[in-house]
């Protein structure tokens, strides 16, 4: 194939404008597409203007400073972005590669540019940068948002903190409340329902002398009701007394204050009484509560010491699990706990047959245990001993 | 024909109930003799003591429910295991002051109690259940 290019017309149809001018600016010719970029006709541009008079002032200054010395200095420059001014005012955006071309001697003859109009990639970057402040805003608000997100994650965890440990005091309340119900409906309900009936008999009877052995019985009855009765009021002191004041107690101190007020109990049972708190000496607690706690385990311990042998009583404390535990052993009647275990702390139950038995020591203790935070359990064997262990207080999961 | 009147068994830790409860019983002549326990194991000792001598076993027992060492629940247990020794067959009444439901619920379950009986006592309520017992006896 033959093939001869006319290079004139290639200059005159390339894509992008050039254009000659020399030294001092003035151009000297330029291709069609030039022409067509700026609106001028060949006449009007060739010989007539400068290549400053397409630039605006901002765009001559920076033609004066940074264009021309660039190109003096190395001969050629690239990708000089400007606004070209067309013949109706109008601007749009170019780049401006340029290179000065010399003689054999090295003077300036002329120099030749190119002009890329780049108003399309001007629109893409404006919309780009539009879209990049957009995506700022955005991800500025994202980030208001996660905090605000954050903010209320945290706001959510304190409120379920509250919750659990609001419903941990509702679950407690409900056992005591449980506990009372029970307690009402057996404990007072018997003595109440024995005062009417015997008023009944008091009322029908005309026998002066069976009116006075009735009333001894009223009596009896009243001594029943007040006893309990004493015993819910000084359990639900204790039970609505959430708050009460922890003590640093010193468990040796105190268990030397139950064997002293126990001395003559101690000294009829002969009972070896020993005691190891080294693990544990101190803790934070009601002082009052510890001290009825103690003098609570120990004189049962040695009330129900089995009579065949020594009674031996242990206390001693243990760290398990970072819960305090204080464990009270000994070698006594021991419980059936099959037959009794269900209401071993209950008020008014015994389980043996004791004259000191008043079946109020247990549900006291657990009582005040518990109001505590605490907790008690029980492992017995009958005729082999009990061992109570108290977690002071229990650890919350 | 004379009838024969029974013979009662009380099992209450509650003196006072056991006193008033015979009280009602004697006065209105409604039993040949009353024999009173104040828990259920004192009374389960007598019965397997006396198993041989059908005149000693009780004709019917009024049972408290919440007692100290052996309660009625457990009694009740401990007698299942025994009554097929006894020639006799026992009617037992659970005594309660508890008017708890769930208590009422598990004595209704409970084969071996006949009736349910809340505190306090009623004379009206005793004449039903002895006119009752003397009609099976």
């Amino acid at each position: 194939m033959n093939y001869s290019i006319d290079y004139k017309e290639l200059y005159n149809t390339s894509p992008s404008g050039y254009f000659c001018s020399l030294p001092d600016g003035t151009i000297v010719d330029s291709n069609k597409k030039f022409l067509e970029l700026t609106n001028y006709t060949r006449e009007e541009v060739i010989g007539e203007k400068n290549f400053t008079d397409f630039l605006s002032l901002g765009g001559k200054i920076y033609f004066e400073n940074v264009y021309a010395p660039a190109l003096k200095l190395s001969g050629t420059i690239e990708e000089i972005n400007f606004n070209f001014i067309k013949k109706d005012g109008s601007a749009f955006p170019v780049l401006i590669n340029s290179v000065e071309v010399k003689d054999t001697e090295g003077l300036h003859l002329f120099t030749q540019s190119a002009v890329f109009n780049i108003s399309q990639r001007k629109k893409y970057e404006q919309e780009l940068l539009i879209a990049k402040t957009k995506a700022n805003a955005l991800s500025n608000e994202l980030k208001e948002v996660n905090k605000e997100l954050h903010n209320r994650a945290e706001l959510i965890l304190k409120q379920k903190l509250q919750l659990e440990e609001f419903n941990h005091h509702l679950e407690n309340k409900n056992r005591q409340l449980s506990s009372f119900a029970h307690i009402a409906s057996h404990n007072l309900r018997a003595p109440v329902s024995n005062l009417v009936a015997l008023k009944d008999f008091y009322n029908e009877n005309i026998d002066l002398e069976d009116k006075a052995m009735l009333f001894s019985k009223v009596e009896i009855v009243i001594g029943h009701l007040d006893e309990t009765l004493n015993e819910l009021i000084e359990s639900v002191k204790i039970q609505g007394n959430k708050d009460i004041i922890h003590d640093s107690i010193i468990f040796e101190a105190v268990f030397d204050k139950t064997l002293a007020i126990l001395d003559t109990q101690i000294l009829v049972s002969k009972a070896v009484i020993t005691s190891d708190f080294s693990e544990v000496p101190i803790a934070s607690y009601p002082k009052l509560y510890i001290e009825s706690i103690l003098l609570n385990l120990l004189s049962n311990a040695i009330r129900y010491s089995a009579p065949d042998r020594i009674p031996r009583i242990h206390f001693y404390t243990e760290m398990k699990n970072n819960e305090i535990l204080l464990i009270a052993k000994d070698n006594g009647l021991g419980i059936d706990l099959k037959k009794h275990g269900h209401k071993l702390f209950g008020l008014n139950n015994t389980f043996h047959r004791h004259p000191d038995s008043k079946g109020v020591g247990l549900f006291m203790t657990k009582t005040q245990i518990e109001a505590v935070g605490g907790a008690i359990t029980v492992e017995s064997e009958v005729d082999k001993g009990t061992t109570f262990n108290i977690i002071l207080k229990k650890n919350r999961k | 024909m004379i009838r024969k009147k029974p013979l009662i068994c009380i099992i209450d830790d509650d003196k006072v109930y056991q006193f008033m409860l015979s009280r009602i019983i004697n006065q209105n002549n409604l039993a040949e003799n009353i024999i009173t326990f104040s828990d259920g194991e004192e009374a389960l000792q007598y019965l397997t003591d006396n198993k041989a001598n059908n005149e000693k076993i009780p004709d019917a027992i009024f049972l408290d429910a919440n007692m100290p060492i052996m309660d009625g629940w457990q009694f009740i247990d401990a007698y299942a295991s025994i009554k097929t020794q006894l020639e006799k067959k026992i009617v037992i009444y659970m005594l309660t002051s508890s008017v708890d439901p769930v208590d009422i619920e598990r004595a209704s379950k409970i084969s071996e109690i006949s009736d349910y009986i809340v505190k306090p006592i009623q004379l009206e309520g005793i004449e039903k259940i002895f006119k009752k017992l003397e009609s099976i006896l």
